[in-house]
């Protein structure tokens, strides 16, 4: 499965903003989306907003960036303009269906 | 012990009665294919299949021909069930997918065999109710269900943690996979009891097999009609996942 264009776009900022290596930078945003519970062909946005401010930072300090929440905030900026993706995931469609379930 | 293993039975015939019901109201409502098809699932496996069953298990000794008559009426709704369980799969976890139509197709030409072997069957009372192509086909659907659903619950449990999910919804998920891995032990179980014929250990695979139907009741009623106390723990991680807390 092709990875979502959020990803892609992200992986590419973030190797301009850091000089890192942009496969490196692919396994490195892989890696957060793993650990959120997410998969590089149907992260969306907000996801990767939210990958952004509270798991993106810890990893790229880890990997020797300098200001690491400083190029997350400008990033968040960019990605917001990209609009839509994560229409593939599965994931968020069971789990809407899940909420169904529970109304009254 | 004959008391609490009937409670364990009807405990779980109306929970899977109400839940069952419960789904097709919101169906009626949604138009959507999983709830209408979880929901006839339920009616049809619980609401139609376990009375037959409870009074088989009740009158087979006194009225062995009564009871096997029960028996194989009981395969019919809960066939169907079966096959409506692995169709709720489908559209549930993997809309996309083409492949579970294969599946599901094996399933239905399973359950489907058995069903025509029953009503063209001479006597009844010669109608073996084991027939194991059937039990398997019909536990491979709440297999695949069990199975999505842990795997569902592992990535919402990720995502709660930082808000991209629900805890109530996520909380749900692993209450259903509990309730799908007790309806194939049950399944299972309830089978294996049929084959007994020692009473001393058909006493204990039935209190096995009504422990199992308790557990799978409690997991269905926390996932849809949860008492308020429960409402308030799982509702206390929501407030842990917003404040930033992993």
């Amino acid at each position: 499965m092709a990875d979502s264009k959020v990803f892609t776009r992200t992986c590419e900022e973030l190797a301009k903003l850091t000089g890192l290596d942009l496969v490196a930078m692919r396994g490195i945003v892989r890696l957060a989306l793993k650990e959120a519970g997410l998969h590089a062909s149907a992260v969306g946005v907000e996801q990767m907003r939210v990958l952004l401010s509270r798991v993106l930072p810890g990893e790229l300090k880890a990997c020797g960036v300098t200001d690491p929440e400083g190029v997350c905030a400008a990033l968040e900026r960019a990605v917001a303009g990209l609009g839509g993706g994560g229409e593939s995931d599965e994931a968020a469609a069971a789990a809407a269906v899940f909420e169904r379930f529970g109304r009254r | 012990m004959a008391a609490i293993v009937l409670a364990g039975s009807v405990l779980a015939w109306l929970m899977g009665l109400a839940v069952g019901a419960r789904l097709l109201r919101i169906a009626a409502r949604t138009h959507q294919t999983p709830e209408l098809a979880i929901g006839l699932s339920y009616v049809l496996t619980a609401g139609f299949g376990f009375p037959p069953l409870i009074l088989a298990s009740q009158l087979r000794a006194s009225q062995p021909d009564l009871g096997q008559m029960l028996l194989v009426f009981a395969q019919f709704p809960i066939c169907a069930g079966l096959f409506a369980t692995s169709l709720g799969a489908w559209r549930i976890f993997r809309p996309a997918a083409r492949w579970p139509g294969v599946l599901i197709a094996l399933i239905w030409g399973s359950t489907a065999t058995f069903v025509g072997r029953a009503i063209l069957a001479e006597d009844y009372l010669d109608f073996r109710v084991e027939s194991w192509n059937a039990i398997l086909a019909g536990t491979l659907g709440w297999v695949w269900m069990s199975v999505e659903s842990f795997l569902l619950w592992s990535k919402l449990r990720k995502r709660a943690r930082f808000g991209l999910a629900s805890p109530e919804v996520t909380n749900r998920v692993l209450l259903w996979g509990v309730s799908s891995v007790a309806a194939i032990v049950s399944s299972a179980v309830g089978r294996i009891q049929i084959e007994i014929t020692d009473l001393d250990v058909k006493s204990f695979v039935a209190l096995a097999h009504s422990a199992d139907l308790w557990a799978c009741a409690i997991a269905m009623w926390l996932a849809f009609f949860p008492p308020v106390a429960y409402r308030r723990r799982v509702a206390a991680q929501r407030n842990l996942a917003a404040q930033g807390g992993t």
